[in-house]
């Protein structure tokens, strides 16, 4: 992916943009707003990356500036802000998801996967969801897999669901927060990990191949094993 | 003491200036106001007197010319005509025709009304008087003279001007003193109150400012001061825990980061084994951010006003979603978790709401027992209208003593109780509670704790 990010502080401009060229993108680095601006304008980028507080233009009005322009590139603000309204106010501002200073780099590789995969990521008309041999029927709300229905709550139908739209990416633990409970808050305890290994012993106990995956330092992942695919 | 310049500045100096301006006004306007009611009112019929008097004389000397006059001021001036007043007929040249001065007072040649001296023999005695007069030019040269002794209006005008000048004099000594003194009675009492302040800027916080006991305005502003000094004192020695917390709870997971890493380091570990340490480094580093970002978001919700994120909630719907997301939990430590929730309309950021609400449950779940643990989460509309959402567990409860501090950041009871937590949680919900204007109670369960957030009417 070609991505651009805009940030003032040279060392986590440097720290992002290694990070992300590690991860296989490219990418190009402005330090004002202005210069973001018009790289953003010109270039053909898959997502920006933009750091709310910026000399002489603030990262909102870019972002603001861009959309007025008519441009849909997906764009994740970063913030040393954790308000929610702030929150609230950068996702009006026309930012597509805002991730507050200091993140997990794990969370940032996620979410910029999130979004740049969004159009693509299923079909919205869609009234099945398969991953492998796990389907999702979104009509009857009820899940089978190799045939077999499994019994799911409510919630637990949400999460999956949350899951499938996005297979083979991580999602993360806030990721799973925000899009299947709404909170954007994390909680003292690690509940997500709970509701995980509950949801695996539903959908992947007593099948040979595991669908849910965890992502070392990062979250999980619902994946299709890759023989069967046969990549 | 200090400058002229810096003596003005003082309160008492300028509230002393201002009253004896005061009271120089009124009494220079009641003042004014009885002159012109009395000396001036003779002043001015003295006149009308003589106006009439010159009046009548010429119309004699028109009626039967000069001898006709000339005989007028005579019967006026005659050894039996009553009154005191003074009559003088000149010719053209100067000379007297009639009338009882000797001669036109000198260096009064010209001028309608004029004011002279007369020598007046009263026996041996010769007093000097004051005369008024009105003159009147008659025709061929002729020049009369009407005057009347304004000796005793000229001395009462003199005295009532001195009076006056009395009077203005004695009000500005009793303004200038009452106002100092005034004005030092409530200059002491600020004073009072501003060096209480800065020997508590000087870093004294147990300073108070003194009051006076008697209710006024002052001790009012003390006493608001005073528990606005109280809330700093608390915030202070608050923030002092708090840093000298923060400098523990961070530093043990970054100590422990930075020895593991070191030794990483000496061994050159390499592939999984450094692996391994690297993972576990950013689990402490990750546990280390987590409580800043609770400090963060405690700071937050103590500092901030009421914004525009916030919306009708219901405290139910909050209570069940967390209720539901701590499920899984409940579950896993076989704790029954009932609830009991009725709709409980209120006001406020949902997000923290459910956060608070959220730590209260993490709590309940946290400290009840594992065997027969029971966690009860209710949320119903309270007696004033306001809305409660609590949470009750039968665990071993918060002693009496402790409920105070508990909510104070970084305070766990026992950490002989173990578990996990860095004792954030009660902080953030009692936050939470003050910025939506309600209160965090905690109660006794009998056995276990009851916390409830108390939200205010919508
Ligand atoms: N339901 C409860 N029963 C018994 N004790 C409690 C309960 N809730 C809180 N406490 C006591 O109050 C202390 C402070 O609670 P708080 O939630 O602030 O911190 P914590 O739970 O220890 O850590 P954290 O919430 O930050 O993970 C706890 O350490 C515990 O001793
Ligand atoms: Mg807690």
């Amino acid at each position: 992916m070609r991505l651009l990010i805009v940030e003032d502080d040279t060392e986590t401009a440097r720290y992002l943009s290694d990070g992300l060229r590690e991860s296989g993108h490219v990418c190009d680095v402005c330090h004002t707003g202005p210069e973001g601006l018009a790289a953003a304008l010109t270039g053909s980028h898959d997502a920006i990356v933009i750091d709310r507080m910026l000399p002489s233009m603030d990262g909102l009005s870019v972002v603001r500036t861009l959309r007025a322009e008519g441009r849909t590139t997906p764009v994740l603000v970063l913030s040393a802000l954790a308000q929610v309204d702030d929150r609230v106010q950068g996702l009006r501002a026309g930012g597509d998801d805002y991730l507050t200073k200091p993140f997990a780099f794990s969370e940032l590789l996620a979410r910029l996967d999130a979004l740049t995969r969004r159009g693509s990521a299923g079909d919205s008309e869609a009234t099945a969801l398969t991953v492998g041999d796990l389907v999702l029927d979104l009509l009857a709300r009820t899940a089978t897999r190799a045939g077999r229905e499994i019994p799911l709550l409510p919630r637990e139908f949400k999460i999956l669901e949350y899951f499938m739209l996005r297979p083979g990416r991580v999602v993360t633990r806030t990721m799973l927060l925000e899009g299947v409970w709404d909170y954007n808050f994390d909680p003292q305890t690690n509940v997500i990990d709970v509701h995980i290994s509950r949801l695996r012993q539903k959908i992947d106990k007593g099948f040979d191949t595991p669908l849910l995956h965890t992502v070392r330092g990062a979250g999980y992942m619902m994946k299709a094993p890759a023989a069967k695919d046969g990549a | 003491m200090s400058l002229p310049r810096g003596l003005w500045r003082t309160t008492p100096v300028r509230f002393a200036a201002v009253l004896t301006a005061l009271f120089c006004l009124v009494l220079g306007g009641g003042l004014g106001a009885v002159y012109l009611g009395t000396v001036a009112v003779v002043d001015r019929q003295t006149e009308a007197t003589l106006d009439a008097e010159i009046r009548a004389l010429s119309e004699r000397f028109e009626e039967g010319g000069l001898r006709r006059l000339v005989g007028a001021i005579e019967a006026r001036t005659g050894p039996d005509a009553r009154g005191d007043n003074v009559y003088l007929l000149v010719g053209p040249d100067g000379r007297r025709r009639a009338g009882n001065l000797s001669a036109w007072p000198a260096g009064h040649d010209d001028g309608a009304e004029i004011s002279f001296p007369v020598t007046k023999r009263d026996g041996a005695e010769s007093t000097e008087r004051r005369v008024r007069a009105l003159t009147f030019e008659l025709p061929r040269g002729y020049r009369l003279l009407v005057g009347r002794d304004s000796e005793d209006q000229f001395m009462v005008r003199q005295r009532f001007v001195r009076a006056a000048v009395w009077v203005i004099l004695f009000a500005i000594a009793v303004g200038l003193v009452s106002g100092v003194l005034l004005g030092r009675r409530v200059l002491r009492r600020v004073e009072a109150a501003a060096e209480a302040g800065e020997r508590i800027a000087a870093g004294n916080l147990e300073r108070r400012v003194p009051l006076a006991g008697s209710g006024d305005e002052f001790d009012r502003l003390a006493g608001s001061v005073n528990a606005m000094l109280d809330r700093i004192e608390g915030l202070m020695s608050g923030m002092r825990l708090a840093t000298d917390a923060i400098s523990h709870d961070v530093r043990k997971p970054l100590t422990r980061v930075r020895a593991e890493l070191e030794l990483a380091l000496l061994r050159r570990a390499e592939g999984e084994d450094a692996q391994v340490v690297m993972t576990h480094a950013l689990e402490q580093i990750d546990a280390a951010m987590k409580i800043l970002a609770n400090l963060l978001d405690i700071a937050r919700a103590e500092t901030r006003v009421p914004g525009d994120s916030w919306k009708p909630i219901d405290l139910a719907t909050i209570a069940e979603d967390a209720a539901e997301l701590y499920h899984p939990v409940a579950e896993a430590r076989g704790i029954e978790v009932v609830l009991d929730t009725g709709p409980a309309p209120a006001r406020g950021e949902p997000q923290l709401v459910a956060q608070a609400v959220a730590n209260l449950i993490d709590n309940a779940l946290k400290y009840a027992p594992a065997a027969d643990g029971r966690v009860t989460v209710r949320a119903h509309p309270t007696d004033d209208g306001g809305a409660c959402v609590e949470v009750a567990d039968n665990g071993p409860g918060i002693p009496a003593e402790a409920r105070a501090t508990v909510a104070d950041r970084f305070v766990r009871l026992d950490d002989a109780r173990g578990g996990e937590g860095s004792g954030l949680g009660l902080s953030l919900v009692r936050a939470v509670a003050h910025l939506h204007g309600g209160r965090l109670e905690l109660l006794d369960n009998a056995p276990g704790l009851r916390a409830r957030i108390m939200l205010p009417p919508v």
